[in-house]
Parts: C-alpha cells; structure tokens; sequence
C-alpha cells in the first residue's frame, strides 16, 4: 500500500471517529493463505473470506451474517491494507461497504464502513485493537444510521486453523435522536487454504 | 427449477422465521387481566420485544376498547417481569399497559424503544388484539428509577398526554427542555427509598412545570415500586408493608391518570392523591 493511500485511508477513518466493518478484516495482521471463517455470537452467525495479494500487504473480504436475533441478513465487503510488512506491532485499514436486508418488516440498508486494526502478536497469537464506523442508509428512514464501534480480540493459530475470539462494543448515533448501545461478541474458527 | 424453488421457500422460511410476532389474544394472568408478548422493528433492524397488559375477557381476548394507555419503563437491571403487578392494576382500571425490553435491562441504552412501544400501541399490526383497542390521544409514559429518567426523555419527544416518574428526577442534561414539557405530570417517592433520595426527588420535581404533583409515599423504599422490596431489606429496610404501600401506588396512579386524561383539562387529579392514606402531596 502506498504511502498515500495509507494517509487517505487514515483519515477517512478518523474522520469517522471510528468504524464499524467486518468480523473477519478485525485483524491488524494480514496472512499469505486465504482465510475462510466461520463464526457464531452473540448476535450473528455468518461466513467469510479474506483473500490477499501475493505479498499479503492487501486483500479482498467478504462475509454473510444472519443476525438471528433480529431476523436480519448482513452482507459486508472490504478492501484490507496493511501499513508495514507483518511485525510485532501490524496496523492495517479497511475500507468496505455494507447491505443489511431486513426481511421481516421489511427494510434495506447500505453505505459504507471503515476500520482500523492494531495486531500486537506473532503468526501464532495475535491481540487485535480496532475501531470501526460507518454510515447505515436505510430506505424507510431518512436519518443515516452512524455506528461507532471499539474492538478487541485475541486469535490462535494451530497449523493451518485459527481459532478467533472477538468482542465489539459502541454505540449507533442518529441525528435528532438518542444513541443506542451496541454489545456483541464471536467465536471464529478459520482455515488458512495454501496460497496457490 | 421446482427442486430450487423450494430451497428458496426454506431459505426464506429459515431466514424470516414467522414473522413478527403479532398475538391475536392473551394469557390471562389476573382477573379480566390478560398479557401478550409482541414483537416490533426498532433502530432499523433490531427487534423489540414488548409485553403487553390488557382488559380482557375470559378467553383472553381483550375487551371492546379504545382504552388510555401506559407504556412503562423498566428500573436498570430491573427485569420488566417485575413491575407487572403494576400493568395488572392499570389494566383492571381499564387502561393498557405495554412494557418495552431494553438491552442488558438498561434502558438508557435505547432510550426510543419506549417510542417504539407507543407506536406499536397506536397504530398496531392488523389483525393484532392491539387493533383498536388504545385511545392514541391518551398514552402517559411512566417509569421507575433509571427509567424515570428515561420517561421524562420519551415525555420530552412529545406524543405522549401524561408522564409518570417513580423513585426519579430528570437528567440535568434535559433541564432545559422541562418548561416546554406541555403535559400534567406525576412524580412519586418513598419517604424511606435510600437510593432515589427524597431531597433529590424534591429537588427533581421542583424543575417540572405545571400541572405536577409530588406524592411521597410513608415508609417505602427504592424497590417497593417492584414485585419485591427484599433487594431493600438489609441495607435500607422498608418502613411499610408492602402491599400497603402497592395500594398507596395504584390508588395514586389511578387517581392521578383519570384526572390527567379526564377531558376536562389538563389535572393532576389533587383530591384524590390527598385522599391518599399517609401521602405527603405537594401541587402547582
């Protein structure tokens, strides 16, 4: 990643204040193999992807998500930079776009998230910090729904499986109307598929 | 082609599960008392689960409406489970009484589920028992503790006619907007409560404009406005029976509600929180 895309994407994640993206680009730590994930939480069950350049400095990252306890799909992509090559200390920013799909009552969603994600660790345990934020515009509401979020996670790699445990908390802002408290957590198990 | 349309039709099933819940009748839970849980869209995507409490018969379905209504906010980490007794009076008062979840018990945390709870009550899901049966021009909003709080937030977005506090006074932060409040207003104390203290309920109600009422219940403390009180018993022991100072509580309410949506202008219905047995009553 250049230079001036990691200031761009910086700031656009500041100017964020912090943003809510995917499960699975909360990593600060990029890995040669594509990872695939499955996870299941508090709130969501839901797969995904993330497949790096050959360097591993960047990648592509899909998920779906069912929010079973609000009966609403989840659809999230992202484009993931690392700033350095993999260190103790491996920051990376994302930059995607999510699709909620509320079916029942029905209702869509789109617009685009952001985050940020410090890795402290090695290739075998990683502590992972992030923020993430985005803007959610739902067609039956005017206002943009801003979800603010903090993230912390520590994953486990054994061979070729990561074993993940994340958890994400913060708030939705909504002009002219009252924040709302967002708590949720995950356990992922990962496969890292051999670059081919 | 017909093998994926039914894996579509299961998919969909699976993903939508059967819709919101909407109940056609109740439980009955006390006489001429019935409650159903229903379900509602809130902040876009989350779902509300709200219990309602309603006049009903004895098959459950509810009596021929339109009744006033209450949408009650919970105490933090109170379980909404325990402020029922309080429905099941209203509503054999003939008035229905929903009563919204918040995450974690807090309702601070999603201040507008009460909103949401009152837009469920006025304009319903057809078919629903809800169809009809509540007066949109007579919804109060009440609370206890944390959720005092948050009533008088819900009071302060407007749509409601009567607001209830128990054991609680505003946020500092809405101290502003309280003149415009432009609703007859209750606020409730126990004379023993150790958490909500009475200089600080006085002090909270002293910002609220007219018509308002300040009750102060003898003997009672913090939890008396739930089921229980023993959450009280080792710390600040209550002063009174509790089921006399629930008596206290219904005849306040009831006497309070009926004056504030009576038709006849805006009262806090003072004679009858006077008649009161041991009250301290204060008006403006």
């Amino acid at each position: 990643m250049s230079a001036r895309w990691a200031v761009l994407v910086s700031v656009v994640v500041s100017c964020a204040a912090a943003a809510e993206g995917q499960w699975v680009t909360a990593r600060g730590r990029l890995v040669p193999e594509t990872r695939l994930e499955v996870w299941g939480g508090a709130r969501t069950v839901g797969v995904g992807a993330v497949k790096p350049n050959a360097e591993a400095t960047a990648a592509w990252a899909a998920e779906l998500a069912y929010a079973f306890t609000d009966r609403v799909v989840e659809l999230r992509a992202a484009r993931v930079w690392q700033f350095t090559r993999s260190r103790f200390a491996t920051a990376s920013a994302n930059l995607g776009t999510s699709l909620f799909v509320v079916p029942v009552g029905f209702n869509l969603g789109l617009g685009p998230n952001a985050g940020l994600t410090l890795s402290l660790g090695g290739k075998t345990v990683s502590v992972d910090l992030g923020l993430q934020s985005g803007v959610d515009l739902f067609i039956f509401e005017a206002a943009p729904r801003l979800p603010q979020r903090a993230l912390v996670g520590v994953t486990v790699r054994v061979r070729d499986f990561t074993l993940s445990a994340m958890a994400r908390t913060g708030v939705d802002l909504v002009l002219g109307h009252p924040f709302v408290f967002r708590g949720d957590f995950m356990v992922s198990l990962g496969w890292l598929a051999p670059a081919s | 082609m017909a093998q994926n349309i039914n894996y579509f039709a299961v998919l969909a099933l699976t993903v939508t599960g059967c819709g919101l819940a909407t109940p056609r009748t109740g439980q009955i839970i006390a006489p001429g008392v019935a409650e159903a849980i229903f379900e509602a869209r809130a902040n876009q995507t989350d779902i509300l689960q709200v219990r309602v409490v309603f006049p009903a018969e004895e098959d459950g379905r509810p009596k021929a409406g339109p009744f006033p209504a209450v949408v009650y906010v919970q105490g933090g980490f109170v379980p909404t489970a325990r402020y029922v007794w309080q429905a099941e009076f209203l509503a054999q008062h003939g008035f229905v009484v929903a009563l919204p979840d918040h995450t974690i018990d807090l309702a601070f945390f999603s201040i507008e589920n009460g909103a949401v709870a009152k837009e469920l009550l006025v304009h319903p899901p057809e078919g629903s028992l809800l169809t009809g049966l509540v007066d949109s021009k007579r919804v109060a909003v009440a609370g206890h503790s944390l959720g005092g709080v948050v009533a008088i937030k819900l009071a302060l977005l407007k749509g409601f006619g009567a607001l209830i506090a128990q054991a609680s006074f505003s946020d500092t932060a809405d101290d502003s907007k309280l003149p415009a409040l432009g609703m007859p207003s209750l606020f409730l104390a126990g004379s023993s409560d150790c958490q909500a203290k009475r200089a600080q309920v006085e002090a909270g109600w002293a910002k609220m404009p007219a018509p308002t009422a300040l009750v102060v219940l003898p003997g009672m403390t913090h939890f008396g406005f739930t089921d229980t009180d023993a959450d009280d018993a080792v710390k600040c022991p209550p002063q009174a029976p509790l089921a006399e100072s629930h008596a206290r509580i219904e005849a306040t309410m009831i006497g309070f509600l009926d004056a504030a949506f009576s038709g006849s202008g805006a009262s806090v219905g003072e004679a009858s929180l006077r008649a009161v047995a041991g009250a301290e009553v204060s008006t403006r």
